[in-house]
């Protein structure tokens, strides 16, 4: 069996007296497109958190490539998400005051691209999940899917080996939905990107090659397509 | 890639009417700032231009042994009043080649004048009135090289012969040492003047860091593309230079547009030349480099304790308590001032000891104000939770949450209310210091009444003729020698000494003042006792003009006292131990009292009916104290706009404060609206949720001002009282500004108050 590119051990992590993880564990295999699924309040969103290094665990260990991820830096762990990782979250998290090319552009600016540089590619990612037509557009002057093609363009533009995405179509209607599912799946697939879903609808889990149940912080079943 | 340039983009790119909102702000408290930072220099410059036309005699560097001018120019200087401004008169007699004092092209000759631009209108529009003191043809203009301000009234007259005192001019400009303020009181006026720039400093701080929510959402987005804690901090900080930058570019443009009417604002009563009006380099620096920097270190600070997460931004710092250990710093300060205090005699203010106790002891009351502003904002919650009422109930929980956030919007108020408060209470010392007329003296003569003094072959008949005059009263004064005065003797015990006398009837004087003053048909009125008084029926000798007896004369047997009202005695107009009718003893230097019918128009008359010199030294009492209380009342005046512009430049940075707070809260508003709070219940909680800290700071800065005032006063002055009125009024003024200021801000509270603001967010 192939290397596991992420691995989750055991994890537990509280907030107060609130418990959202508990003993959570998981392996994501390079270029897998995996779906958490799960009710409101089982921590399919805080394990995606964990797994993706913007929160730290109370207890167990998250590894990416072998290494551990938990234990990082909070300087090492933005570089992965400048690099390594790519994130779509239900509202798309751009900056309001850029324009989309801008917003695209921004990992590769953070890592140290040029501008012209890291626009040139950021439109052609923009071409790619057809809503060039906005580059120039701030995220208040588009509609809710433009805006979240545009944050699917922002997570790959700097060649992610894994893309983390928060109910990313739950903003959007049915179609809207579908179209930003196809053209996540179809980059990433296209990129060998991984692909972690968090999402509560089995249509969209439906694109995932394994869906995953959470309940009560730690994984209830296994489906695999 | 620079993090820096990214956050100048973002800060340019990103939400521009908030960046031009928040570059006026900085904007004009720049302006306000370079203003400020100017009065100082202009008043430099002022003194500069009068001493550059000071004239340095040629008799005052023969002992130099530098030769006199081959071209000779003689000035004899004459200052009087026009209109209750000063007018000067240099009568000039100059050679050809001569030395010209600044502002001057040429000299005029007999029958000419030149004059200030200010004074050439006042011959325009009231020519009956000056052509006296400024006689002669007009042929030109001093120009500003020349003049101490815009307004000033000044003239070069010329002359055939020399005046009697003209000095020969050995050249102009003594270049003479600006006379520093003592040490207190330049301490005192430093601490006010920080006081009311405070809450520029803090609007600064403030226009910043507006919109924090927004800037929230901005800084957990670039978290999560992947921009280090670091740099989302550096982002934050360059967007703060952004605004600081362009509030610097903008505040100079302001300065520079409105530094000409904001001379007037100045307490000059000559005025002030816009070129004058110019910051020193080092002050022009710190602000260039200052508030950038301020702007940034805002930035930066605002974010400190902060987590700024890919998921959001929260603060991690718990609230802040609010402890009574808030209050030590302020009482350590006062208590410095109370131990100054009670040790002044041993450490007066200029000694390490008495400067330190002052300056650290106020600077510490200063700055221990805004660090009890928690205290005294949880104090004013809880009295608060006291009253009836939902909103006062939501009002004092909010406070409670978290009393140093309601500090801080209240805090730059506090220390202005402080400041005009100390400042209020230190200033009647430069009054006290120069004005040597006895306001009850100034009160009790009537409006119109001129003091001038008197020359030889004056046309009294002619003067009484004169449009709008009522009475001249000619008043002399004499010098009587005791028995047993001898002129040979440089050592006279104190009781020997000569004893000046005034020469007036007494009626005359009493039918000046309108009062019965005891007059009862004698000759001679005693008007004070002295040690060793000129006895009744004795006879004394009165001293000429070389200091030797000359004339002799016997006192009468019975000498009455009058009953002069206070203010009186020892004025301009009486003075001395006897008040002897002219009928007995001759006046010598008398002078004239001259009673008008009150009208500018009659008093200019009047003097330009007399001879230049005493048409010059021809003044009321008002005028006589107008020179000290002119510096008073600019003082005053300064005191007064800097105290408004502070209040306004403080309401603004409240009322954008207010408004983001309540934008940020728009979540719980909506949600107790929809819960079925009326709106106005919200409103007034905002409302209360702003009055009562402020009501509970303002009431402690107040006391805070009484104590260090009466420490300050009692080390620096004999007789001091309080301004009460005057801290009553700012305190007011205070509390309306920030009442205005908070209700302006109460339409948003409806706005973003909508139960549908739920869905939106």
């Amino acid at each position: 069996m192939t290397e596991p590119l992420l691995t989750a051990r055991d994890l537990h992590l509280s907030f107060g007296e609130s418990s959202a993880l508990s003993g959570a564990s998981i392996d994501v295999a390079p270029g897998e497109v995996l779906a958490l699924l799960g009710p409101s309040g089982s921590g399919k969103s805080t394990l995606l958190h964990c797994l993706a290094g913007i929160l730290v665990p109370d207890r167990g260990e998250v590894r990416y490539r072998g290494s551990r991820l938990d234990s990082l830096s909070d300087d090492l762990r933005s570089e992965l998400r400048r690099g390594d990782f790519g994130f779509v979250f239900q509202f798309g998290s751009l900056v309001p005051e850029l324009t989309a090319v801008e917003n695209v552009a921004l990992p590769l600016r953070l890592s140290g691209h040029k501008r012209r540089t890291a626009e040139a590619r950021a439109l052609e990612w923009l071409e790619r999940l057809e809503v060039a037509d906005v580059a120039r557009k701030r995220a208040g002057e588009m509609s809710g899917g433009q805006g979240q093609r545009v944050a699917v363009a922002r997570a790959l533009v700097a060649g992610p080996r894994v893309v983390f995405a928060d109910e990313p179509t739950g903003a959007l209607d049915s179609l809207n939905g579908e179209l930003v599912m196809d053209l996540l799946i179809g980059a990433a697939r296209e990129q060998g990107a991984s692909i972690v879903l968090v999402t509560h609808e089995p249509r969209i889990a439906a694109y995932a090659d394994r869906e995953v149940v959470i309940r009560d912080g730690a994984l209830a079943a296994t489906v695999t397509a | 890639m620079s993090t820096w340039r990214l956050g100048l983009r973002l800060a340019l790119q990103a939400n521009r009417v908030r960046l031009v909102a928040t570059s006026v702000a900085v904007s004009f408290t720049v302006a306000f700032l370079l203003g400020a930072l100017g009065a100082l220099p202009a008043r430099q410059a002022k003194l500069d231009r009068l001493d550059a036309r000071s004239t340095v005699s040629v008799g005052s560097m023969a002992s130099k042994g530098l030769p006199a001018p081959a071209a000779k120019v003689l000035i004899q200087s004459y200052d009087g009043w026009y209109r209750d401004k000063p007018l000067t008169v240099r009568l000039v007699t100059a050679e050809p080649g001569s030395l010209l004092p600044p502002g001057l092209r040429r000299y005029p000759l007999l029958g000419e004048a030149v004059v200030s631009p200010a004074l050439a209108a006042a011959l325009r529009s009231h020519p009956d009135e000056l052509t006296g003191r400024v006689p002669g043809r007009v042929v030109g203009t001093i120009t500003e090289e020349g003049l101490a301000g815009p307004h000033e009234l000044y003239a070069y007259v010329g002359m055939a012969t020399p005046p009697e005192y003209a000095q020969q001019v050995q050249s102009f400009g003594s270049r003479h040492q600006s006379a520093k303020a003592p040490i207190e009181l330049r301490i005192a006026a430093w601490l006010g003047a920080l006081g009311l720039l405070l809450p520029v400093l803090v609007l600064v701080a403030t226009a910043t860091r507006l919109s924090a929510s927004s800037r929230d959402r901005r800084l957990s987005a670039l978290r999560l593309v992947g921009a280090t804690p670091r740099q989302a901090r550096a982002i934050s900080a360059a967007e703060g230079l952004v605004a600081g930058i362009a509030g610097v570019a903008g505040g100079l443009g302001v300065f520079w547009v409105l530094r000409g009417p904001a001379c007037a604002l100045l307490p000059f009563p000559e005025g002030v030349y816009a070129q004058d009006l110019v910051p020193g380099p080092l002050s022009v620096t710190a602000v260039l480099f200052g508030v950038p920097l301020l702007a940034v270190v805002s930035a930066v600070v605002s974010l400190r304790k902060v987590v700024l997460s890919p998921l959001g931004v929260r603060r991690s710092a718990r609230v802040k308590g609010a402890g009574w250990w808030r209050l030590v710093p302020v009482a350590t300060g006062l208590g410095m001032l109370v131990v100054l205090r009670l040790n002044h005699q041993a450490w007066p203010p200029g000694t390490p000891p008495g400067t330190t106790l002052l300056l650290g002891g106020g600077g510490l009351t200063l700055l221990g104000l805004a660090i009890a502003a928690p205290a005294m904002s949880r104090l004013g919650g809880r009295l608060l939770h006291r009253l009836p009422g939902v909103s006062s109930g939501l009002a004092a929980a909010r406070i409670d949450a978290d009393p140093s956030a309601s500090a801080r919007v209240v805090t730059g108020m506090v220390l202005v209310v402080f400041a005009a408060a100390w400042l209020l209470a230190f200033l009647p010392i430069l009054q006290a210091a120069r004005v040597n007329v006895d306001d009850s003296f100034l009160k009790m003569v009537p409006k119109g009444t001129l003091t001038a003094s008197s020359t030889p072959h004056l046309d009294l008949a002619g003067l009484r003729s004169v449009p709008g005059i009522r009475s001249v009263l000619p008043v002399g004064d004499d010098y009587l020698t005791p028995p047993g005065w001898t002129s040979d003797d440089g050592s006279r015990p104190a009781e020997l000494q000569s004893r000046s006398t005034t020469i007036a009837t007494c009626a005359g004087l009493a039918a000046l003042i309108h009062r019965d003053i005891g007059c009862t048909d004698a000759k001679v009125y005693r008007l004070q006792e002295l040690p060793g008084a000129l006895r009744a029926g004795t006879e004394v000798g009165v001293l000429n003009q070389a200091g030797a007896v000359g004339q002799r004369i016997r006192l009468p047997q019975d000498i009455p006292t009058l009953k002069l009202p206070l203010g009186l005695l020892n004025s301009s107009w009486v003075n001395g131990e006897l008040l002897i009718d002219p009928a007995v003893l001759p006046a010598r230097d008398s002078r004239l009292i001259i009673t008008t019918d009150g009208s500018p128009g009659a008093l200019e008359r009047v003097r330009d009916a007399l001879p230049l010199m005493s048409a010059m030294s021809a003044s009321t009492p008002a005028e006589q104290a107008s020179g000290a209380a002119r510096v008073y009342l600019g003082y005053l005046r300064a005191v007064r706009i800097g105290l408004v512009l502070a209040l306004l430049i403080g309401s603004a940075s409240l009322a954008v404060t207010t408004a983001d707070a309540v934008h940020e809260r728009r979540r719980s508003l909506a949600t107790l609206v929809a819960f079925g709070t009326p709106l106005r219940v919200l409103r007034r909680s905002v409302l209360l949720q702003m009055a009562a800290p402020l009501l509970t700071n303002v009431v402690g800065a107040l006391a805070a001002a009484a104590v260090a005032s009466a420490c300050y006063l009692g080390v620096t002055q004999d007789a001091w009282t309080l301004p009460w009125g005057g801290w009553g009024l700012t305190a007011l003024a205070a509390v309306l500004a920030v009442l205005l200021a908070t209700a302006a801000t109460l339409p948003l509270v409806s706005a973003v108050g909508r139960p549908e603001a739920l869905r939106a967010e």
